[in-house]
Order: C-alpha cells, then structure tokens, then sequence
C-alpha cells in the first residue's frame, strides 16, 4: 500500500480520451517487474440516481474496453505519476463542469486510509486546485424497548450522509475514517 | 493555477472533445455501486445532502 504519494500534476503519463465528456480514458502504468498495465479512469454519472451532479470517480485496468477492474491491487512502479494522472483527469473534467462535484469510495478500509493520508500528505498542493470533503454516516439509534436492555438498539436502514470540509492535519481514527471522499473545483 | 497545468487541462479538454465519442457504458468489476447509495435513498435525502455540500 503505497502511503507516501506526492501528487504533481506537471508530472502525469500520457492520457488518452475515450470519450468526449471525459467519462471514460485510459493511460499507461508501468509496474515494478516493468511491464504495461492499461489503467481506464471512469467518471460516472449513473451511479446515485437522484445525485445527478456527484460523480463517481473509479479507476482500474481497462478489461476488453467495457470493464474496469477496480478491486486489483497493483505493484506500480510510480505511485505519485499514477494518482497525479488521476487527479489530473478529474481536474480537467471539473474544470469543464464547475457545478460538478466527483465522488471516490473508500471501497475498504485499506483505501479509504489511503485516500485520506494522501489527500492529507498533499493538502496545501491540492487546496490550490480543489475543495476536498468527507463524508460521514450517522445511523439512528433507537429507544430501548425495556429499561433492562444493554445498549440502545440502532436502525441501520435510518442513515443521514452528512459532508464535512476536511481540514488539514486533522486526525482521525481508522474506525471514524470517512465513508466518501468528495471534490469539486476551487474557483479562481 | 499555474499556466502550465492550465494549458494542459485546455489541451486534454479539446482532446476529449475531438474523440467524438460519448455514452461509453462501462461497468466496474465491483459491482458499481458506491456506499452512497445506502445512506441516501430518496431525492428528498438527496436534496438535503447536496443543500449541505454546497453550503460548505
């Protein structure tokens, strides 16, 4: 797990567009044994049906053109150029929609600490460039129906999505590790 | 923003643009499915959430 990322994005492999809004493109990782990997980035909008303007930022190996593997774990051989490429992929598509928002899912813990060590390792960098929000949930907890009862019982169909600015150098627990990370774009 | 990633968003823009390609469908291995999904069912959810995001 790659923790020491240093996103540049004058540093990026080379992009190749696949579609005209930017939803899908691809580029080339090289990975430690030296071979090339064909990485598609996907920004979809089809993902939350009454969130038309969050989109759902994934990225993964390109599998015949209409498939993106976004569960393999990969050795690259350059962290930093493949998540700058990313980062620059959804720059370009939010500076083409500015009332956009992209989302990216911590899909398990181990990711979803590595998004944050990496949004936090390159906050000031990132701040010129974005606003970077967590998003926790918050489930209902419930009354207890006899006095004698242990804890109160929680309702985990009651959810409420709550956003949150991340704030540099905060702190956090991996138990309390946001649950979705968003961005939109900074206004000039 | 520096003029050189400037230049270089323009760039990948008009590049897009150019393909003249557009509803590529493509589906994630995961399943497609974000865990936003869970915690916001309805569009009133939904109206609340993106009234708090953008108030940030």
């Amino acid at each position: 797990m790659a923790l020491n990322i240093k996103i540049n994005l004058e540093d990026c492999y080379d992009i190749e567009t696949l579609a005209n809004d930017l939803s899908l493109s691809r580029f080339n990782t090289v990975l430690k044994d030296g071979s090339l990997v064909s990485l598609g980035i996907q920004i979809s909008n089809t993902v939350h049906p009454h969130l038309p303007d969050v989109h759902n930022l994934a990225f993964g190996p390109l599998v015949d053109n209409n498939k993106i593997d976004d569960k393999i774990k990969l050795q690259h051989s350059d962290h930093s150029k493949v998540f700058s490429t990313i980062i620059f992929t959804a720059l370009t598509f939010l500076t083409e929609n500015k009332e956009k928002y992209l989302g990216i899912d911590g899909s398990n813990n181990a990711r979803a600490y590595m998004y944050y060590r990496c949004i936090q390792n390159n906050f000031d960098y990132l701040s010129q460039f974005f606003n970077v929000y967590g998003v926790n949930y918050y489930v209902r907890v419930l009354r207890k129906l006899r006095d004698e009862d242990g804890g109160h019982p929680i309702d985990g169909h009651d959810l409420k999505a709550i956003p949150q600015k991340i704030e540099k150098n905060a702190v956090i627990s991996a138990d309390r590790l946001y649950n979705y990370f968003i961005f939109n774009v900074k206004e000039e | 923003m520096k003029e050189t990633i400037s230049y270089k968003i323009k760039q990948l823009s008009s590049k897009a643009k150019g393909s003249n390609k557009k509803n590529i469908k493509v589906t994630l291995t995961s399943g497609n499915t974000t865990s936003l999904n869970e915690a916001i069912k309805t569009k009133e959810e939904a109206d609340v959430f993106m009234k708090m995001l953008r108030s940030l």
